[in-house]
């Protein structure tokens, strides 16, 4: 497993603007710290920005909170959604269709 | 739909205590010079300004004044922008009851905020309050990526000011190192000189965070919302040119001998 920035996650307290959380990608094999996040950022920005870091291709991203299992909503702050050291997976928005 | 035409132009600037100068497009008045550059007018002025930081004094100041930095000496510079609605200058309202063209009415902005107060009885109101200038900004608007960077900006609107303000640098480490931060002062500087009216600079605790800002505090009424569109569009730019290097300039894990052989006290090449 790759892990990026040997940096400690450290837990902020929630008053803090910025936190740091861990990120998976969809395999598992590798993860990253994103470090010093603005709290009041959507999560969808912050999926974007995260599927760059990982040179990950330019399609549709979102984050999935692995404690919960729940997709965060693109259009809230992260810093509502997910705690600091919280574990995300950062997966591609693939949807089946229905008939 | 520019409506200060040349012969307007003059006419406005003479009534205004400005005459035209030797150098082409440029005009002075006893306390200001004004240069003309396409659809953007610059004021400047000089004096007062020895012992100041230009990346620390300017930061939360009212109205668009920021630090130009020349070879010999620093100057405090407003942009205006010409290229003015037409309905707009027809409902522009100055005081005593006369109407103002929308120049005369930036230029006193500019006259009213150059000691760095609010001017007053200034508020914003009606239409400039907060909810209706939200509906100015675009969904996402606040949200500037460039790459793996991603910054979130806020509007302040309140009594004494309305600005827009997007971090560029959550947090500059206190060890950095004094080459590092020559580097990265002569990085902000460069920017301060390249873009039209966003000013950067340090701000927060112990002066650790680097924001971009435009700051509309004291603009004219009418001309807000306009002002506002223009600003934003100017600091999105401003900002995702600047983090990539700013980030690289400041991270501590970046290794480059470069930062430590190459003097930052460059020669600084205006541009604009």
């Amino acid at each position: 497993m790759d892990r990026e920035s040997g940096a400690l996650v450290t837990v902020e307290s929630p008053e803090a603007e910025a936190f740091s959380f861990e990120v998976n990608d969809v395999t598992g094999t590798y993860t990253m710290t994103a470090n010093d996040v603005q709290r009041s950022l959507p999560a969808g920005a912050v999926a974007k920005a995260l599927a760059s870091r990982m040179s990950l291709p330019d399609t549709p991203w979102a984050l999935r909170n692995d404690s919960t299992a729940e997709f965060l909503d693109d259009s809230r702050p992260i810093g509502e959604q997910i705690r600091p050291g919280a574990l995300v997976t950062l997966t591609t928005k693939t949807h089946l269709g229905a008939r | 739909m520019t409506l200060l035409l040349e012969a307007d132009l003059e006419a406005t600037l003479a009534g205004l205590g400005f005459r035209r100068t030797l150098r082409a497009n440029r005009y002075a008045s006893k306390q200001l010079t004004l240069e003309i550059d396409g659809r953007w007018a610059t004021v400047t002025t000089w004096g007062g300004l020895e012992n100041q930081d230009p990346l620390t004094e300017f930061v939360g100041r009212p109205g668009l004044w920021k630090p130009s930095v020349a070879p010999d000496g620093m100057a405090r510079a407003f942009d205006l922008w010409l290229d003015v609605p037409a309905n707009t200058e027809a409902d522009a309202c100055g005081p005593e009851d006369r109407t103002d063209s929308a120049l005369e009415s930036m230029l006193n902005w500019a006259l009213e905020t150059a000691d760095g107060q609010v001017p007053r009885g200034w508020l914003p109101e009606g239409e400039s309050s907060r909810s209706e200038l939200e509906r100015f900004i675009p969904e996402g608007g606040l949200t500037v990526q460039a790459g793996p960077f991603v910054r979130q900006g806020e509007l302040i609107c309140d009594s004494s000011r309305l600005a827009i303000s997007i971090p560029v640098l959550d947090h500059v480490p206190e060890d950095l190192g004094a080459s590092r931060v020559g580097w990265l002062r002569a990085l902000l500087i460069d920017a301060l000189d390249r873009w039209r009216m966003v000013r950067v600079g340090f701000a927060g605790k112990q002066q650790a965070q680097v924001v971009a800002e435009v700051d509309l505090t004291g603009a004219p009424q009418p001309l807000i919302p306009d002002l506002l569109r223009i600003g934003l569009d100017a600091l999105r730019w401003f900002v995702q040119w600047l983090v990539k290097p700013a980030v690289l300039v400041s991270d501590p894990g970046t290794v480059c001998d470069a930062f430590d052989v190459c003097r930052s006290a460059l020669i600084h090449e205006r541009r604009r």
